[in-house]
């Protein structure tokens, strides 16, 4: 089974993609960027969601962190958020920078969607 | 009764409603996700939905002090039974979480001064913000006694890690900041205004092991005058 590393605040959010995904991938959890680098290190995840709302540091700041590894920088990261990016930010070189790999705004994509796009990440 | 306009209320209420739309929808979104997912317990579908509804009813009430609308009325009032009847709106929120509640009401206290719905208010604003902090299966302890100032109301949890952080740091610790407020846990932002504005004043408060929030409100003047 592949393994995912969920990256999110919400307790509840957690426990709704868990039950999405929990019986296709092998879930890994952190709550913040310190946590997420530790949990990254340590369950060498297959691919990454990520809220950007985190606890503490921003997921930006995470995001920027996490790309400058080596081994990271190629991941499949999945941005599954409810901060409403503009297409002036998504269009961005900075945004490109980050290579992530589908961008999914929460209120309008359901967790069928999210899973379709972890399934076509993960191919 | 008495009724008074409080004499200091922090006038925030434009950055808590930019706040609350943040929030509310993150937490319409886990409902949403929650009602797609139709295997999902529906006690956590009210529980999601009791807080959000809880969190606007909370926030218009502030809004409402702070623009002068409401007053607040001055009476005495038992903080037991106020602390038992919010455990009880709480009931559904903490099982969601996995969290448990321990209630230690001191035999005997003397009723406070307080406006008793801004007080129930503040209490659960403080509550929600507080378990949004704690990790599952977490045990929160709600103490109400007496202290030679007054009555001094802690909610505290041994798994809470609030101990090497200040109050404002507490609130970075749920939400990021948003456009420089604060965070979007409104919650906690909303509970300290509500005891600001029954001339209290809500803090961090650690003791042994356990760490969590506090406030201490003065006793009856009636009683006083005895």
């Amino acid at each position: 089974m592949k393994r995912i590393l969920l990256i999110d605040s919400n307790r509840y959010s957690q426990k709704n993609i868990t039950k999405q995904l929990g019986h296709m991938y092998t879930l890994d959890y952190a709550r913040d960027a310190s946590e997420a680098v530790i949990a990254a290190d340590k369950k060498i995840p297959d691919a990454v969601v990520m809220e950007l709302t985190l606890a503490g540091h921003s997921g930006l700041e995470f995001l920027y962190e996490f790309r400058t590894y080596p081994d990271w920088r190629d991941l499949p990261l999945i941005v599954y958020s409810t901060i409403k990016l503009s297409a002036e930010v998504l269009n961005s070189a900075a945004w490109k920078q980050l290579a992530i790999t589908e961008y999914l705004y929460k209120p309008e994509a359901s967790l069928e969607r999210l899973a379709f796009s972890l399934e076509k990440a993960l191919a | 009764m008495k009724r008074v306009i409080p004499f200091e209320v922090e006038n925030q209420t434009s950055g808590l409603l930019l706040l609350l739309g943040e929030e509310l929808k993150q937490t319409l979104v886990s409902i949403s996700q929650a009602s797609e997912l139709q295997r999902q317990d529906g006690v956590e579908i009210n529980a999601q939905a009791r807080q959000a509804m809880k969190t606007i009813d909370n926030i218009l009430l502030y809004q409402r002090l702070c623009s002068g609308q409401t007053e607040l009325s001055l009476e005495p009032v038992h903080v037991g039974s106020t602390m038992q009847e919010v455990a009880h709106a709480m009931q559904s929120i903490m099982r969601a979480a996995g969290c448990r509640t321990e209630l230690k009401i001191q035999h005997g206290l003397p009723p406070v001064d307080v406006d008793r719905h801004i007080f129930a208010s503040a209490l659960q604003s403080t509550w929600q913000a507080f378990v949004s902090l704690l990790p599952e299966n977490s045990d929160v302890v709600c103490q109400a006694q007496r202290t030679t100032t007054g009555i001094r109301l802690s909610l505290r949890s041994t798994q809470a890690r609030l101990e090497s952080v200040t109050f404002a740091q507490t609130n970075q610790l749920s939400a990021q900041p948003i456009n420089g407020l604060p965070g979007a846990s409104t919650d906690i932002l909303v509970a300290r205004g509500l005891f600001s504005a029954m001339g209290s004043q809500l803090s961090k408060t650690v003791s042994r092991r356990a760490s969590g929030f506090g406030a201490t409100l003065t006793m009856s003047r009636q009683l006083q005058m005895l």
